[in-house]
């Protein structure tokens, strides 16, 4: 099997930030075949705010009309209790999301391609508790995502 | 019956002694190799590269990890056993001319400020037959 790895990276500027965005498949792709989100969001950005904030991103594809992957992030800090929940609605009943240890490991799916674009949106979940909370106005947001290839690249 | 590991590991070490930039390093893989199977990133200061770094990695001129790919999508912690500190490829990833070659890029990050630091990168081959 031959795969290829992509990465699309999205940069939050803003509080409450919605981002509509796409996910241009590369041509020779069979199937995506795992997905993983990452973030820069750390609560250190957020001084004087006691939980977390973080975002959505979901992915739709176009011709079903259906969100078919959400996940919904946490900040970052690179501590144990930084796991990234899900609430995905893949259609792979057997797609497995965890962290082995603290090695990062990927959203096993597997969706054969008939788009060659899906549909990217990411919403920025920032609360205002008032004047002396300050947004800090920039964080990344990565979409890995692993396709199987028809063939190998030239 | 032989015990004899099979997996050759080799690295290559880059030093970050500037913020914002990039450092390139490369490599070839034992002649001996039959296989690529997976790689791994260390630092000495782990939070320099969990936080600041990405990369890109090539081997025999293929692109296996695209610029922009996060350092941390490749660290193992403490509690991943030993011998299970590979990022396994996902493909069979032949030698071909055995050059390994990365890119590693720094980036600032609020809550991990720039001192100089170390990287180095894993790579894990079977034996040819």
């Amino acid at each position: 099997m031959h795969i290829k790895r992509t990465v699309t990276m999205i940069a939050v500027t803003k509080p409450q930030h919605h981002i509509s965005f796409q996910v241009r498949h590369p041509e020779n792709a069979k199937a995506l075949i795992a997905i993983r989100v990452t973030t820069t969001l750390s609560r250190a950005l957020k001084i004087g705010v006691k939980f977390p904030f973080g975002g959505t991103l979901s992915m739709a594809r176009p011709d079903h009309g259906d969100v078919i992957f959400s996940d919904e992030l946490k900040p970052d800090d690179n501590t144990t209790d930084d796991l990234t929940t899900v609430s995905s609605q893949a259609l792979a009943d057997n797609a497995r999301y965890q962290r082995n240890g603290t090695q990062q490991t990927f959203f096993e799916v597997y969706f054969p391609l008939t788009d060659a674009v899906w549909d990217g949106y990411y919403e920025d979940h920032y609360v205002p508790l008032g004047t002396s909370v300050k947004f800090t106005p920039l964080y990344k947001v990565s979409l890995y995502l692993i396709y199987e290839l028809n063939q190998q690249e030239p | 019956m032989s015990h004899r590991s099979k997996i050759i590991k080799e690295w290559v070490d880059l030093s970050v002694t500037n913020p914002n930039s990039t450092v390139k390093g490369s490599f070839e893989v034992d002649k001996m190799a039959g296989r690529i199977i997976g790689i791994g990133l260390t630092s000495n200061y782990d939070d320099m590269l969990y936080f600041r770094g990405s990369q890109r990695i090539a081997i025999n001129e293929k692109e296996i990890y695209p610029d922009g790919y996060e350092s941390k999508m490749l660290m193992h912690g403490l509690n991943v056993p030993v011998h299970h500190r590979i990022i396994r490829l996902g493909e069979v990833i032949e030698p071909g001319n055995r050059r390994v070659e990365i890119e590693y890029k720094d980036t600032d990050h609020p809550i991990a400020g720039f001192s100089p630091y170390a990287v180095r990168l894993y790579v894990y081959s079977i034996l040819a037959d």
